[in-house]
């Protein structure tokens, strides 16, 4: 039985209609994977309470908070900031102690305070015209060298890794041959000011 | 049939994409031991041939302070990996980031890093007395004229660019030690 001309017609333009599906499903698919933020935002672990800006505290932020990762607030830079507790032998979170970042464009600069968990967050909206690299200062302690264009403090100031090769490294701040350890600050680095520690 | 056709010139190809691959491979030297030539290691490193500290700072120093911070080539996965005090400490010692000097292991590795980014271009500024020395990626990539995740980090004729463009350019050891020190100030 040979078909209508009109229904091969249709089944042809059926199956091209597929196939451009197909292949744009895959490029965008293809375009959006990257394995290295992919790994990185794996390795992160499950949620463990409710996202907000108290969670995942010492983590890199930007790994999800970018255009790769999607989640919102899209965020321009973010970190923790511990203190050490009395016995000096447990990080604890640094509340309402003032982060200053200056960037390198003239007069460009933030000055978010940390919130109960020690976490602050400058949204992207609000540092659109951000121009790396960036000097901070957390609380009174500035940092030595520069961020050259991570906005996550935890990329290079690593929590403590229990599984970590490093013999070098610190196992109360983490710091070892990769990472400088947390940002850490004293009791004398809160700032009244900050009452609250809102972003 | 037609698959077939191209399973059958697929297999053939197979093994002479291996043989181009293993010739390519056998370029590098004879016996694989093909050196090129690379500017001062002294000048680079900032240590004279009797580990004396040469006055100014080293062009080592300054791109461990500018480029190799952790988030960019201080980190392992990047190319042109640098180690330096700041940022990433080599494996072989058990230094942390932020504590001891920088090493001369490190300083030397770095000078491995920066010379075998293209070493047959790198020979050829050598040879051609600096002449061809601002072709190389390394100052292209820094300027901003090739693509570079970083952006541009130098502009052309300042203290940073003097210091690595410099180096590669055969300026003499006090004049690019003098602009890797004035760099480094003005981080």
């Amino acid at each position: 039985m040979i078909p209508h001309p009109l229904a091969r017609l249709a089944v042809l333009a059926a199956s091209r209609t597929l196939s451009l599906a197909l292949a744009l499903a895959a490029l965008a698919t293809g375009c959006r994977y990257d394995p290295v933020p992919a790994q990185i935002i794996a390795d992160l672990g499950p949620e463990t309470g409710t996202p907000g800006p108290l969670h995942r505290p010492g983590q890199p932020c930007l790994a999800c908070h970018d255009a790769y990762g999607g989640a919102t607030p899209a965020l321009a830079v973010a970190g923790t900031v511990f203190m050490l507790d009395a016995s000096m032998t447990k990080l604890v979170p640094a509340k309402n102690v003032r982060v200053n970042i200056v960037d390198s464009a003239m007069g460009g600069s933030k000055h978010p305070c940390t919130n109960a968990a020690g976490n602050f967050m400058i949204n992207t909206v609000d540092w659109a015209d951000i121009v790396y690299p960036l000097s901070p200062v957390a609380g009174s302690h500035p940092m030595t060298s520069l961020i050259g264009r991570d906005g996550s403090c935890a990329s290079c100031h690593k929590l403590p890794d229990p599984k970590a090769m490093d013999p070098s490294m610190d196992k109360i701040t983490g710091a070892g041959r990769d990472s400088a350890g947390v940002v850490l600050v004293g009791a004398a680095d809160v700032d009244p000011a900050c009452n609250g520690g809102g972003p | 049939m037609r698959a077939g056709r191209f399973l059958q010139a697929g297999l053939l190809a197979l093994p002479l994409v291996g043989l181009a691959g293993a010739a390519l491979s056998a370029c590098v030297g004879a016996n694989a031991d093909q050196t090129f030539a690379c500017p001062s290691e002294a000048t680079f490193i900032g240590l004279a041939a009797d580990g004396g500290k040469l006055p100014g700072a080293s062009v080592s120093e300054y791109m461990d302070r500018r480029c190799g911070t952790l988030d960019c080539h201080g980190s392992e996965g990047r190319p042109m990996r640098l180690y330096g005090r700041l940022g990433l400490r080599a494996p072989e010692e058990q230094n942390r980031s932020g504590g001891a000097p920088t090493t001369l292991l490190e300083l030397k590795a770095n000078y491995g890093a920066v010379c075998s980014l293209e070493p047959e271009k790198t020979d050829k500024a050598v040879m051609d007395m600096g002449a061809s020395a601002e072709k190389l990626l390394i100052v292209q990539k820094a300027r901003g004229v090739e693509a570079h995740k970083g952006g541009t980090v130098l502009t052309m004729g300042s203290a940073g660019d003097n210091c690595i463009a410099g180096w590669l350019r055969g300026d003499s050891e006090a004049t690019v030690n003098a602009a890797c020190k004035a760099a480094i100030a003005g981080l």
